[in-house]
């Protein structure tokens, strides 16, 4: 369902991917770890085209995306309507409130009719939990509450494939479980994620497959598991053993 | 034949209005602290003593009173120069020109520190015995209509009912054409641009004094003279009521000059004699006790009071209109250049540039007269006013639009991106309602800037509320009371917009913490 072959991309004179290849197969929910700076953030701004990639292909279902400069800005919108993203730092739309967040692409870029786009908001409004929030303003609202009407706003374009990166490191810890729990329940209803993070209890939970990404490679893949409890390799072992202090 | 290019020469005169308003107010305020401190000063002793004669007069006046010769750029020629010459060696001291805007010279002369008589044109009418002393007459002229030369049906003010008419301000032709009735007057600061205005068809006559029609019809094939002079007016010298003594000296130099042909030679050679002026030679003066006519404006509120309210109808309208133009277009030229495609983004950043960097009062008379001129674009006064003011705002505005642009973060960029808008719906539904809230503050500000600003038009005719103030002040000589009543008209007008503004910003805020 995602393919990434040989995916490469520099900033100036810094490789920051250097041949990465992913496989991902529909339903299953993807866990990327790493070093800081390995290219983690880089790999899916790739994948959704906020970066165009040097060289490889990117292939979310039916469309093929080739580096350089071969994508037009068309293919890219194409590619990011397959792939929605959810950020660190949420960025919602401060002047709109959480249910206009959530209809703002159904309504702007599907152009479905207000009323079927409202009840579809309010649908998945419920389902993050914030029914009672649909009327107030990002600003009126908590760190875990704002990133739940985020992955709202992603899921109301239906996309194939949800990519978030570190979806919960903005939040203080005790709000982490809410936004751990509606993506556990969206890995349970067969939604295909590819999640960055450093929280271990999430790759955890949610993961089919945990991702080790090392200077821009894929340096070691497997179940959590196996990755957590038997690492082979000798970084993915150096940085377990820092991130869990 | 040498005059042809003096009128050429004249037209800089009018590069000095803008500063007149200023003047004014700093007349007042002159006038306020030191005409009950400072004893009456500069008799004719004090003069003798100095073995100079100071006359004030605008040097921008033009042919064939005073001007610059065309051979010699940097000297004063015209009959006045002479006049004022001849004038002081009669008195048996030396001439010197001191230089002050034309409509300002009544209160400028003030308590003479700055010159000592006017010899200026000034017409020795009952508005001005009323302010001043003046001297016999040394020149006798009469009011001139000067028409386009296709016309046939204008001969005289009885004609020219509900049709605009060129005054020079605070002139005796301003007082004639609105003490007439039913004309339209337009008020201009100089005697060269009203005929410009006539030539395009801004105007359907011009009112003058015959000698200013006369030279500055030598040679126009597009105007002519309608009818003849009528009204016959007076120039004399006016001199500080003060000094009776400096007064009763004057006359008997006038009637000296008269007697031994001076004058009749310093006119001719300025192409000025007419039998007509023989009448100087047995004038007697029947006036000499016209009471001094200082009206409070505060006193006669119900007379100025509606005056200046309808002047500032034009500036609110022309500043409401203004800003419209402005905030359109200043949106169109902040897009173009944050977003455009090069060519677009240089044009964009070259306009607001230009547009920042060169002086509204240069945009106005470009608009106004350059396009009359250049291209046959007759825009009126109002909508060459709303058009220059507007253009010129929307280069502020453009930049206060832009600040709001790029104040807007790049992950609100990003997130419409991801969620798979074109950068256009982007920039419509994301970054410009974020972008606009954050320059509204800047762009009301603006706003309430150019209720003030728009005084500036009065350089194109167009009475608004600062020119009004300013005819009235001059009319009623209470320029403290006149300016008063102005700055509170001034000061209402943009304590509503302010109101109006810190309204639209809550209610634009209210959803937005
Ligand atoms: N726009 C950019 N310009 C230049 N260098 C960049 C840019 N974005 C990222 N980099 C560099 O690329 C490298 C990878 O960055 P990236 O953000 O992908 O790391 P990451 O794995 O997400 O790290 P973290 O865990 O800290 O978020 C870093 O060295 C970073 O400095
Ligand atoms: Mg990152």
């Amino acid at each position: 369902m995602i393919t990434v072959e040989a995916l490469t991309k520099s900033f100036g004179s810094t490789r920051v991917l250097d041949g990465l290849d992913h496989r991902q197969a529909a339903g299953e929910t993807v866990a990327l770890i790493g070093p800081s700076g390995c290219g983690k953030s880089t790999f899916l701004r790739c994948l959704n085209q906020l970066e165009t990639h040097d060289t490889g292909r990117i292939t979310i279902g039916d469309l093929t995306l080739e580096g350089g400069r071969a994508a037009t800005t068309e293919q890219q919108r194409q590619l990011r309507l397959r792939a929605g993203m959810v950020f660190q730092q949420f960025h919602l739309f401060p002047h709109r409130t959480a249910l206009e967040n959530v209809m703002e692409g159904p309504l702007h870029i599907l152009r479905e009719p207000r009323a079927e786009a409202e009840a579809r908001a309010r649908d998945l409004l419920a389902k993050v939990d914030l029914s009672a929030r649909a009327d107030h303003l990002p600003g009126q609202l908590s760190g875990g509450q704002q990133q739940r009407v985020a992955i709202a706003r992603a899921l109301a374009m239906r996309p194939q494939l949800l990519l978030l990166d570190e979806p919960t490191s903005a939040l203080d810890p005790e709000l982490r479980d809410e936004v751990r729990s509606v993506l556990r329940q969206l890995a349970e209803e067969g939604m295909t994620m590819l999640v960055v993070t450093h929280d271990m209890q999430l790759a955890r939970e949610v993961a089919d497959q945990v991702v080790f990404l090392h200077q821009g490679r894929v340096a070691e893949s497997g179940t959590p598991e196996a990755i957590f409890n038997a690492p082979t390799h000798e970084r993915t072992r150096d940085f377990l053993r820092k991130v869990r202090g | 034949m040498q005059i042809a290019g003096l009128a050429v020469a004249s037209g800089r005169r009018s590069h000095w209005s803008f500063h007149r308003r200023w003047r004014c107010l700093h007349l007042a305020l002159i006038a306020l602290f030191s005409l009950p401190l400072l004893p009456a000063r500069a008799d004719l002793s004090e003069l003798r003593q100095r073995g100079v004669l100071r006359w004030g007069n605008d040097a921008e006046g033009g042919a064939p009173y005073i001007y610059h010769d065309p051979d010699h750029a940097d000297r004063l020629i015209g009959f006045e120069v002479e006049f004022a010459e001849a004038l002081a060696g009669r008195l048996g001291v030396k001439s010197e020109f001191v230089q002050n805007n034309w409509d300002m010279l009544v209160p400028a002369l003030g308590d003479g520190t700055k010159f000592d008589v006017i010899i200026a044109g000034l017409e020795r009418s009952p508005e001005n015995l009323g302010k001043l002393a003046m001297s016999r007459p040394y020149f006798i002229f009469g009011q001139q209509l000067v028409v386009r030369a296709e016309a046939t049906n204008f001969t005289s003010l009885d004609d020219l009912r509900g049709r605009a008419v060129g005054v020079l301000s605070a002139s005796g032709s301003h007082h004639l054409v609105e003490r007439h009735g039913g004309i339209e007057a337009k008020v201009y600061q100089d005697n060269v641009n009203y005929f410009r205005d006539l030539e395009v068809g801004r105007l359907d006559a011009v009112l003058t004094d015959s000698p200013i029609a006369q030279v500055n019809l030598v040679g126009n094939t597009k105007l002519k003279l309608a009818g003849k002079p009528f009204a016959p007016g007076y120039y004399a010298v006016g001199v500080r009521r003060e000094d009776p003594l400096l007064l009763a000296k004057i006359n008997e130099a006038i009637g000296a000059l008269i007697v031994d042909g001076t004058l009749e030679r310093i006119y001719t050679k300025y192409a000025l004699w007419s039998p007509e002026q023989m009448a100087l030679r047995d004038w007697k003066a029947d006036d000499s006790v016209i009471a001094q006519t200082q009206h409070s404006a505060l006193r006669d509120w119900r007379t100025y009071l509606p005056l200046l309210l309808r002047a500032s109808v034009t500036t609110i309208w022309i500043t409401c209109a203004g800003m419209v133009l402005a905030v359109v277009w200043g949106l169109a030229l902040a897009l173009f250049r944050m977003y455009g495609p090069a060519p677009v983004r240089w044009l964009s950043i070259a306009y607001i540039e230009v547009f920042r960097g060169t002086p509204l009062l240069l945009q106005i008379y470009f608009i106004y007269f350059g396009l009359a001129q250049q291209l046959g674009l007759k825009l009126s006064a109002g909508v060459a006013a709303v058009v220059s003011l507007g253009l010129n705002y929307a280069a502020t505005e453009a930049e206060n639009y832009r600040a709001g642009l790029q104040a807007v973060p790049r992950g609100q960029t990003e997130a419409a991106l991801a969620l798979g808008m074109t950068r256009a719906l982007a920039i419509r539904r994301v970054i410009l309602p974020q972008a606009l809230r954050i320059s509204l503050p800047s762009v009301t500000n603006d706003f309430i800037a150019m209720f003030k600003d728009s005084s500036i038009v009065s350089v194109i005719a167009l009475v608004e509320l600062t020119k009004e103030y300013q005819i009235r002040a001059i009319d009623s000589g209470d320029y403290i009371g006149m300016g008063l009543m102005t700055a509170a008209i001034y000061f209402v007008m943009s304590y509503l917009a302010s109101l109006g503004a810190r309204q639209i910003e809550r209610r634009m805020n209210r959803d937005h913490r």
